[in-house]
């Protein structure tokens, strides 16, 4: 079984909207997963790392437990959080829960002169590279010359090993969704009760 | 998140074509006037047999293992220049208790799927498994529609019954009830697991919108007379005859639509602005036609008169919509008076009639005469389909060092329709646009009298602007709209909304959408209107039946028709009265 990137990116924003995030933040979220899942990274375990770690911690947000990536993210793209404006320029982002989330709110930034620092760190199970759990310590960087090339799309589906995290992004997305009564069921959608004709 | 996004307006011209001013948004984008629209020559139905017709698509039947009792499998093959399609259709048994066309149906009598190419029986095995279960099944990325269908038991029996017997269906049943069938979902753009449009789009063949799942109705409709004619033969082969191609062709497909289609509109502006901006540049291409030539408006002259008839032949049981026919009844005995009155000596007179329409008619008389103004112009409006459709891949990426004076400015100009509505009285937010659990579809809710607000989604643009637009006048206007987004999160949504709008004049509905008298089939009207759906039938303010492809050829005789004369029916005697 496969997924598309359409439907996976829409199970992200109700995921994310499930989980208690804005409408307009949740469509940042379902575009990082897509943005990340195109490139063959893997946005949409990311994402549900995250939102799980969001929705069983009371939303918390802080220095000690890590920075909302898609929060951060998006002040970032908003100009919020400044970018380092010279060559080899530094700005530290702190401890970031989830950072892969990041990396699509700055692609691109300045002519994709803007790097993020941190994808790679230590967690328990040992050094790892574009981990979808966790937290580390971020920067943005500035490069010296423009990238030779961009992370090139590659991907146009979610594989099957990604049935888990689809099913628990589910689950956050069922908390959007109203719960039946009798008279909804009815009048929701305005139709009779025989279509027989 | 890059945004490169550009005014759409319009990139087919192979050439600079004079036209008129287009008619502004603020008289466009009314949910009355879009309620009132009309197939045009634009709509995607005749967009699709147009190019089908000219690029000499072939069409053929590989697989049809369907027994007596209309059990089994077929396949309906397209071929193109480049590609091939497949329809795979299943066609089952279903007790009349089970039969509904609401989406919390759970069987059907056909289920069906296009494929991206040819379905051998691997295929077709694997397909079994999934396409009758819809949206519990799965597809794939070889996969490009899913859909299912049920019969109209009254017609398909009188077919079958009088087919079997060597005898001709009565016309006037055919006519009147207009399909053997009705679809009740037609998924595509990929849902549940089917291909992307991003992995199709740009094939020539789909240029515009709903491509793929207008030819998979199309398909569905031959299914559906090969269905009844077969059981016909089953029944009694020593008699049975097949069906005359003249009544034939007065069969389409029908569809039930609820409120699920209604939100497609909100959430969608840069394909409804593509849609919208098509249709007002080619009506302002036509209304800046300096002199039409005797031959044009004959044909526009007889094509009022089938149009009449076709307005004449509209009847309904709802009662809003009722009085609009009735309306547009009368308007079309003065629009084809009006017509006769054009002579080739006249300067711009199409400009002429459209001002007077404006004038003398009601919104459906309006919309009426602007897609039959479209008809004898395809030289100058066929090209803008290409436009209609959208790249919403990229998502707007929220320029947040606009300062809030900006970000307010824009608020004041764009949503300046929401100054006049009262946000905090009942009336203008008595509805709640939400999903239900039970079957994951768009809802309409009473705001006061169901506990739904927690479920809101964002399909309110009046309401959330007029909302943004009062928290930013409280917020320090020499900040950047980040800095504000940063501080109110809930705005971000209406924020990017704001600014993708900016150049897409016909991005927004200007009318608030969650008003206790808002109609919500005046959203799936519009939107059937550029399918290019007939005989809009509201069952209730939620839901409504239509046609498609009523009148239409089908793929056995595409080759020798002209579907775009064929949408309007023929003139019977009575009816070709001056």
């Amino acid at each position: 079984m496969s997924w598309s990137l359409g439907e996976t990116g829409a199970l992200a924003i109700k995921a994310a909207r499930g989980a208690g995030f804005a409408w307009g933040l949740a469509e940042d979220a379902g575009f990082a997963v897509v943005w990340l899942q195109a490139r063959g990274l893997p946005g949409a375990p990311a994402l549900c790392s995250y939102l799980s770690w969001y929705a069983a911690n009371n939303h918390r947000q802080d220095e000690q437990t890590g920075r909302c990536p898609l929060l951060t993210g998006a002040a970032i793209s908003d100009g919020v959080i400044s970018t380092p404006q010279h060559a080899q320029d530094e700005i530290g982002l702190g401890l970031v829960r989830t950072p892969l989330l990041l990396l699509p709110f700055i692609s691109n930034l300045d002519g994709g002169m803007i790097i993020l620092d941190g994808l790679s760190w230590q967690n328990d199970a040992g050094p790892t590279h574009a981990a979808p759990a966790g937290l580390a310590p971020c920067r943005l960087r500035r490069l010296a010359a423009p990238p030779k090339q961009a992370l090139p799309v590659t991907h146009s589906r979610l594989e099957t090993e990604c049935a888990g995290c689809v099913e628990t992004l589910g689950r956050l997305a069922h908390r959007t969704y109203a719960p039946a009564t009798p008279e909804s069921r009815l009048a929701g959608a305005g139709a009779g009760l025989t279509d027989n004709d | 998140m890059d945004d490169t996004h550009k005014p759409q307006l319009l990139r087919d011209a192979d050439m600079p074509c004079p036209q008129t001013a287009l008619r502004p948004a603020s008289q466009v984008m009314r949910l009355a006037r879009m309620g009132s629209f009309h197939q045009s020559r634009l709509s995607f139905m005749r967009v699709l047999l147009r190019r089908l017709k000219d690029h000499g698509w072939r069409f053929d039947r590989p697989v049809f293992d369907i027994d007596a009792n209309g059990v089994g499998v077929a396949t309906y093959r397209a071929r193109g220049p480049e590609n091939t399609y497949t329809l795979v259709a299943f066609a089952h048994q279903l007790d009349d208790d089970k039969r509904s066309d609401r989406v919390i149906a759970e069987a059907w009598d056909a289920t069906f799927t296009l494929c991206d190419g040819e379905a051998d029986a691997d295929t077709i095995r694997r397909l079994a498994d999934n396409v009758p279960r819809q949206e519990a099944g799965r597809i794939s990325e070889t996969e490009m529609v899913l859909s299912r269908a049920n019969k109209s038991v009254r017609l398909f029996s009188h077919v079958v019954d009088r087919l079997s017997v060597g005898e001709q269906p009565d016309r006037d049943m055919l006519e009147s009830v207009g399909y053997l069938v009705r679809t009740t979902a037609v998924y595509g753009s990929g849902k549940f697991g089917a291909a992307d449009r991003s992995c199709w789009g740009n094939r020539p063949e789909f240029t515009g919108s709903f491509q793929p799942e207008l030819l998979a109705v199309w398909l569905i409709r031959t299914f559906s007379i090969d269905l009844a004619e077969h059981m016909a033969s089953s029944r009694a082969p020593q008699t049975a005859v097949r069906m005359d191609p003249a009544l034939r062709r007065c069969l389409g497909v029908g569809n039930s639509t609820g409120l699920g289609m209604a939100p497609f509109l909100i959430n969608h502006p840069r394909l409804i602005n593509a849609w919208i901006a098509a249709r007002e540049t080619a009506l302002a291409r036509v209304r800046a036609v300096a002199a039409a030539s005797d031959t044009d408006i004959a044909m526009l002259c007889s094509l009022a008169r089938r149009a009449r008839q076709n307005a004449a032949d509209w009847q309904v049981a709802d009662g809003r919509q009722t009085d609009k026919i009735t309306a547009l009844q009368t308007d079309f005995d003065a629009i084809v008076a009006r017509f006769d009155s054009v002579t080739a000596d006249d300067a711009y007179p199409w400009d002429s009639l459209y001002r007077w329409a404006e004038d003398n008619l009601s919104p459906e008389g309006q919309e009426a005469v602007v897609s039959l103004l479209f008809e004898p112009y395809g030289a100058l409006i066929d090209g803008l389909a290409g436009c209609m459709s959208a790249d919403e891949t990229t998502p707007h990426r929220i320029d947040g060092r606009m300062g809030c004076d900006a970000a307010l400015a824009i608020l004041e100009r764009d949503y300046d329709w929401t100054d006049s509505i009262d946000f905090s009285g009942n009336g203008p937010q008595a509805r709640v646009w939400y999903v239900s659990e039970e079957k994951l579809e768009p809802r309409l809710g009473e705001r006061f009298a169901e506990d739904l607000e927690p479920y809101e989604q964002p399909l309110s643009p009046g309401r959330d602007a007029a909302r943004m637009k009062q928290d930013l006048q409280r917020f320090d206007r020499n900040q950047t709209l980040g800095a504000f987004l940063l501080a109110h999160p809930e705005h971000r949504h209406m924020a990017r909304r704001m600014q993708l709008a900016v150049p897409l004049d016909y991005a927004e509905i200007r009318d608030n959408t969650i008003d206790a008298a808002m109609v919500p089939i005046d959203m799936l009207r519009c939107k059937l209107s550029f399918f290019g759906a007939t005989k809009f039938d509201p069952r209730s303010d939620r839901w409504l039946r239509i046609t498609m492809y009523q009148g239409a050829p089908f793929p056995d005789e595409l080759d020798r028709c002209d579907p775009d004369d064929m949408v309007y029916p023929e003139l019977r005697d009575e009816t070709a009265r001056q």
